[in-house]
């Protein structure tokens, strides 16, 4: 009995222990974030001052009023939400039709075709971007949004996320909905899709922060500075201030908001998704 | 009669339901691909009217393997790699264990270390430039005035210091993600068999190196396979904060394949590198299945 009750402390100790520990190792983790949303309300001068103070000793919020001003960082913004949004709606619609196709509906050829997204799903996009540029310089479509939205639409990932989703949905909703006379397509739309919605959650939660966070497409495809992506359009952004931190770090930490906030508000199904997100990332 | 028209209407359904996900990822996925395959074996130039591909044999291969540039940006992947893959594992795992059920503000902890592995990684290298800058960055300040370190490294302007600095990076923004995906996989395992070794008395390092580790043995060796593919796919952080260089001297294939694609136009030799870079990818992905298959059947 006393072994188990100075076990017992020991271990109490030993949790507060491990959380101050953890605790500060989670201070230092975030610090370069943190550095960055400081240094974003601070005056240039101040920037790089030591010691180092991540409270400002005097706020300035004119790098804010620079970047709401500045056209063409609008301009990539706009840009982003624009091509992330019409990505994901394409891309979760074709996604989620394919993927029921796999998971419920049988038709000759499928566990074949289905075969060619696992398949697909091996290769890396830094394999095709090449030949996609040729093809969409070959159709004139370079330095157009669709050159990044087109492909974007069609995501292997997304397909296989989903169709392992509907799977999981019990096969008796479609027997009751056949019993009740409604069509294919009615059973997809009125009774699976929303028994779904967890899946379409994460697949949403998943493409959002790729095609929001993805740099190498726009960087390829696109090059006037008025069709730029805020990945490409933040890195052009800090090439021509980069005498300017503070507002290079304004510019970052305004990037990040979008992601943030989707996260904050999502949080339980954010870290949901990406545990199970499993290869792409 | 009845049941026959069920069915007819169902691959009817399946077939257009399936077709449009089909033909895009045929279009930008399969034909790309395809593409890529015959470009490694041709020479490809551009003309007045259209384009020409000549087939070339293995003649872009031989020059890859001739080529300094190639060789580096293969050793600095695999480098990269090495150095962060086990960073990733032992960190992740550490963490995963620490805040599954030990440590008091779980989801605070979790949710930052999660953060940066969501944050944009163009953004996150704007930063990391600015705070490893070797001159006044904050980081070589700390190491100059608080550890008073004479020559502190000079980072991503300097070829000994960049590799390890772009490890560190990977290793940083990948961490709380691999943490996430383990804590997951701790939670399958049933806490019965904790509290059975709590009974007989283990200690938390006990129960860590005893029930944790083998159980989430299957676990782990995804988080390797899924991190090394990862991370030799990096780019982003070399384009935006060392081009590659000085010189070459931190080229990842990735980079490689955007430099010669996109910056010298040697179309050939950029598809030699991208069939390298799918051989890779592919061995791990299919060592990785083979290996699922097997502790799953």
């Amino acid at each position: 009995m006393q072994t188990v009750l100075n076990y017992k402390a020991i271990d109490r100790t030993l949790r507060i222990v491990v959380t101050l520990i953890l605790a500060l190792l989670a201070i230092l983790y975030i610090f370069p974030l943190l550095w960055m949303i400081s240094s974003a309300f601070k005056f240039e001068i101040d920037v790089l001052e030591f010691p180092i103070r991540l409270i400002p000793k005097r706020v300035n919020l004119n790098n804010f009023t620079i970047i709401f001003t500045d056209r063409e960082f609008i301009q990539y913004y706009i840009n982003s939400i624009k091509v992330t949004s019409i990505s994901i709606i394409g891309n979760l619609t074709f996604a989620s039709l394919a993927g029921y196709a796999f998971a419920r509906l049988r038709f000759k050829g499928r566990d074949a075709i289905f075969l060619i997204y696992i398949a697909m799903m091996m290769i890396p996009i830094q394999v095709t971007i090449l030949p996609k540029y040729l093809i969409f310089s070959n159709l004139g479509l370079t330095n157009t949004h669709y050159a990044l939205i087109l492909p974007e639409m069609f995501s292997v990932f997304t397909t296989f996320l989903l169709r392992q989703n509907f799977i999981g949905i019990p096969y008796e909703f479609n027997e009751a909905g056949l019993i009740d006379g409604a069509s294919q397509t009615q059973i997809f739309t009125n009774l699976i899709l929303p028994l779904a919605k967890p899946g379409i959650m994460t697949a949403t939660i998943l493409s959002f922060t790729w095609i929001w966070n993805d740099y190498l497409n726009p960087l390829v495809f696109l090059s006037s500075t008025n069709k730029l992506t805020l990945t490409v359009g933040l890195h052009r952004f800090q090439e021509s201030f980069s005498s300017n931190n503070a507002l290079i770090m304004a510019g970052a930490t305004i990037s990040l908001i979008p992601v943030i906030l989707v996260f904050v508000s999502l949080q339980k199904y954010f870290i949901e998704s990406f545990a199970s997100s499993g290869i792409k990332g | 009669m009845r049941y026959s028209t069920t069915r007819t209407q169902e691959s009817i359904t399946g077939i257009l339901f399936m077709l449009p996900s089909f033909l895009g990822i045929l279009l930008f996925m399969v034909v790309p691909v395809l593409i890529t395959f015959s470009l490694s074996f041709s020479e490809y130039s551009p003309g007045m009217n259209g384009f020409s591909v000549d087939f070339v044999g293995l003649e872009n291969f031989m020059r890859l393997f001739g080529d300094e540039r190639f060789k580096k940006s293969l050793l600095n992947s695999v480098i990269y790699v090495g150095g962060t893959v086990p960073l990733i594992l032992v960190c992740s795992t550490v963490l995963a264990a620490l805040l599954n059920g030990f440590a008091h503000y779980r989801t605070v902890l979790r949710t930052i270390f999660f953060i940066p592995s969501i944050a944009s990684i163009v953004s996150i290298s704007i930063v990391w430039l600015v705070l490893f800058n070797p001159e006044n960055g904050p980081i070589n300040q700390i190491l100059t005035n608080v550890f008073n370190m004479q020559n502190p490294p000079t980072w991503f302007v300097s070829t000994t210091w960049a590799l390890p600095g772009f490890i560190m990076l990977l290793a940083w923004q990948g961490i709380g993600y691999y943490m996430v995906v383990l804590i997951s996989g701790l939670q399958n395992i049933p806490s019965d068999v904790y509290e059975a070794a709590t009974i007989d008395g283990a200690n938390f390092l006990q129960k860590f190196f005893h029930i944790t580790v083998p159980l989430l043995a299957p676990m782990l060796f995804f988080v390797s396979m899924v991190s090394t593919i990862n991370v030799f796919k990096i780019f982003d952080p070399i384009k935006i904060m060392t081009e590659g260089g000085p010189g070459y001297a931190t080229s990842s294939l990735v980079f490689n394949i955007y430099y010669s694609a996109f910056q010298l136009f040697d179309i050939g030799y950029a598809s030699a590198v991208s069939m390298i870079l799918f051989a890779i990818i592919f061995t791990i992905t299919t060592m990785q299945w083979k290996w699922q298959k097997k502790a799953l059947a």
